[in-house]
């Protein structure tokens, strides 16, 4: 690879892969697993870094190979003692207790989703694709999709409603 | 109109794109992210391994404390392998334990089995039951039409973890494309299933390489697994592998990373389990024939310490002499994340900490800039911004060179605002992709503008003189700072 090559991959890590990491921590729920995944995209793209320099396709090429690399190789299934490099947020005092609730239900149900799922959640609803083009990255029809998309969002509108009662309890005991 | 105030979305569409912007937010990517790529790509073309066994060394003064490392010119050193049972420890609590089962019925004998309680077949026999269960049931959560092959269930290491024991039992789906890998830990005499490296059938060298392949006679796996409190970190290698591992970066003055030199593992039979203390980045490498095989990052649990807290003068102090305002609740958050930063990259001691400035954006929630002094005299940059609905996020960003931060010009791109903070500019301005340029009103060095569409912007910041202090740009997740 020429030394322009080289600077470019540099330019586009250094500027690229904390959005791209963000994704990959949303279809896996892991940390350790995102990082290894995009490592793992972006030393595909670096071997043919060239072409898809001369194409201007390094991000939509990433990030199909995220998509695709989570769904094919390491589904994040991995069901270990999870270390958490960040603790959860710690409620500032004007923070809703049943709106925290609410979210950390929902991203516990989030990791239970099926990763095809997800992947359908996290593309739709973090990256703001289409549904054409989520079924693109996704290898699958739009009616799939769609399909995915509902089955999870009901899932999650189901968590929701089983937590607000729960929340209720907490808020009226904090009184 | 956003996602989150959208009426024709529902409740679940609004709070899942919060959860996800929130926790979207938690992730940065390493400071070796390319470093790691590249030596990735390197270990494929079989450049990594040239001289590596000559080259281990070592580690004068850096080793981390429970770490076997041996010279390359000496023979491994090889765990003593014991017939006593191993002893117990107590009961960790909060963890699910299950009584040491019974076996339903006689099961194959376990061959091939490694590590120095390989000879204890109660243990054998037990830890196949558990992992059995487990893998079963993990398949059973998938909640897809797989069934676990039973036959291909096996026992792969048995050994002690300290006062505990660590085994692993691999297995796979019937058709072969579900692989796993089953921890189960003995701890206080009771087994428990601790977790599973849970794959899908792919390139045997990608599945080496990661550490993670389960079939076979010649298993390669590599992973870190708790036992009795204590991180340990497993390598299963095959019997004529070698393994190098290396001590956590030293983050230089100039705010590079240096890595020390790698020091031999002693493996035997292919076997180590290694208590792992400190905090930094341990990085392992698996050569076998001269060729690199297996690869991947370790991390002790001190690595990700506990919330512990700043001394609270200390912060007033940092919150006191910030320029601006700082909002001492997001100090607080802030400097945490920085300091857990800095314990998962480097065993380097934190000497200092400083609140750069502080401020609001025009919605009212605060952002911060922070630094951490390392002893080198780096600093560990991260940004920080409160949320009204409550939480905050943080951006990472790198390791600033030692010295004063006064002539840096740092931005970066929150959503619809770009944050600029540059202490002694006089003013500063947002150059947007169109050209049209927003000036950016600062207070004490620092100030932020909103610009919507996420757009890539290039900011400037200018003296009092009007000579240009800096440029920078400020785009979606670009580093906060030039080197």
């Amino acid at each position: 690879m020429d030394q322009e090559s080289e600077a470019d991959f540099h330019d586009f890590v250094v500027a690229r892969s904390p959005a791209l990491l963000a994704t990959a921590y949303l279809l896996t729920g892991d940390r350790h697993r995102a990082e290894d995944l995009l490592q793992s995209a972006l030393a595909k793209a670096l071997r043919h870094w060239s072409r898809i320099r001369e194409h201007g396709t390094a991000e939509p090429y990433v990030r199909r190979i995220l998509v695709n690399e989570h769904r094919s190789w390491w589904r994040s299934r991995r069901n270990r003692e999870v270390l958490v490099a960040e603790p959860p947020e710690r409620a500032a005092p004007d923070d809703d207790p049943a709106r925290f609730s609410d979210r950390d239900a929902v991203w516990r149900a989030l990791q239970q989703l099926a990763p095809r799922t997800r992947a359908v959640l996290v593309l739709r609803y973090w990256e703001d694709r289409s549904e054409a083009e989520t079924a693109q990255l996704l290898d699958c029809s739009v009616g799939t999709v769609k399909s995915l998309a509902s089955r999870g969002l009901r899932r999650l509108a189901g968590v929701l409603d089983e937590g607000r009662p729960a929340a209720r309890v907490r808020e009226g005991g904090a009184r | 109109m956003t996602h989150e105030t959208d009426p024709t979305r529902t409740a679940a569409e609004r709070v899942l794109r919060a959860v996800l912007v929130e926790r979207a937010a938690d992730v940065t990517p390493p400071a070796d992210l390319e470093a790691r790529v590249r030596r990735h790509n390197q270990v494929r073309r079989r450049l990594l391994v040239a001289g590596a066994a000559a080259a281990a060394v070592l580690v004068a003064g850096g080793l981390p404390a429970g770490l076997t490392l041996v010279r390359a010119d000496a023979p491994p050193a090889r765990p003593e392998p014991s017939p006593s049972p191993a002893p117990s420890c107590p009961p960790v609590s909060g963890l699910p334990a299950t009584a040491t089962p019974t076996p339903a019925s006689p099961r194959p004998r376990q061959t091939g089995v490694r590590g120095s309680l390989a000879g204890d077949s109660a243990l054998v026999d037990a830890v196949l039951a558990v992992g059995r269960a487990a893998l079963g049931a993990e398949l059973d959560r998938a909640a897809e039409d797989r069934q676990l092959d039973n036959g291909t269930v096996r026992v792969r290491l048995v050994e002690r973890a300290g006062a505990g024991v660590v085994a692993l039992v691999t297995g796979a789906d019937r058709t072969g494309r579900w692989q796993a890998g089953q921890w189960v830990v003995r701890e206080g005499g009771r087994l428990r299933a601790a977790g599973i490296l849970n794959g899908f059938q792919g390139p045997v060298r990608d599945q080496r390489l990661s550490g993670r392949f389960f079939a076979g006679e010649d298993p390669l796996v590599i992973d870190t697994v708790p036992v009795c409190g204590q991180r340990y970190g497993v390598v299963l290698a095959p019997p004529d592998a070698t393994a190098e591992l290396t001590p956590p970066p030293a983050i230089a003055p100039d705010g590079q990373l240096v890595h020390p030199p790698a020091g031999r593992l002693a493996l035997a039979r292919g076997l180590a389990v290694v208590p792992l203390r400190g905090p930094g980045e341990f990085q392992l490498a698996v050569t076998r024939d001269a060729e690199l095989v297996g690869y991947t990052t370790f991390r002790s649990s001190e690595a990700w310490p506990s919330p512990a807290g700043w001394p609270a003068d200390e912060l007033a102090r940092a919150v006191r002499e910030a320029a601006g305002e700082v909002d001492p609740e997001l100090a607080e958050r802030v400097a945490d994340v920085n300091r857990r930063w800095v314990a998962r990259t480097t065993a380097d001691k934190v000497t200092g900490l400083r609140m750069v400035w502080g401020g609001r954006l025009r919605n009212g929630e605060p952002v911060l800039l922070s630094a951490l002094t390392l002893s080198s005299g780096a600093q560990s940059i991260v940004a920080g911004r409160g949320h009204r609905q409550g939480g905050a996020s943080t951006i990472i960003g790198n390791f600033h060179r030692a010295g004063p931060l006064e002539d840096t010009v740092f931005a970066w791109r929150d959503h619809d605002y770009v944050i600029v903070v540059a202490l002694r500019a006089a003013r500063a301005e947002v150059v947007q992709p169109s050209g049209a340029v927003l000036p950016v009103p600062l207070t004490e060095g620092g100030g932020s503008v909103v610009v919507p569409n996420r757009a890539f912007t290039l900011v400037r910041a200018y003296a009092a003189d009007g000579s240009l202090l800096g440029r920078q740009p400020a785009g979606n997740g670009g580093p906060l700072f030039t080197r």
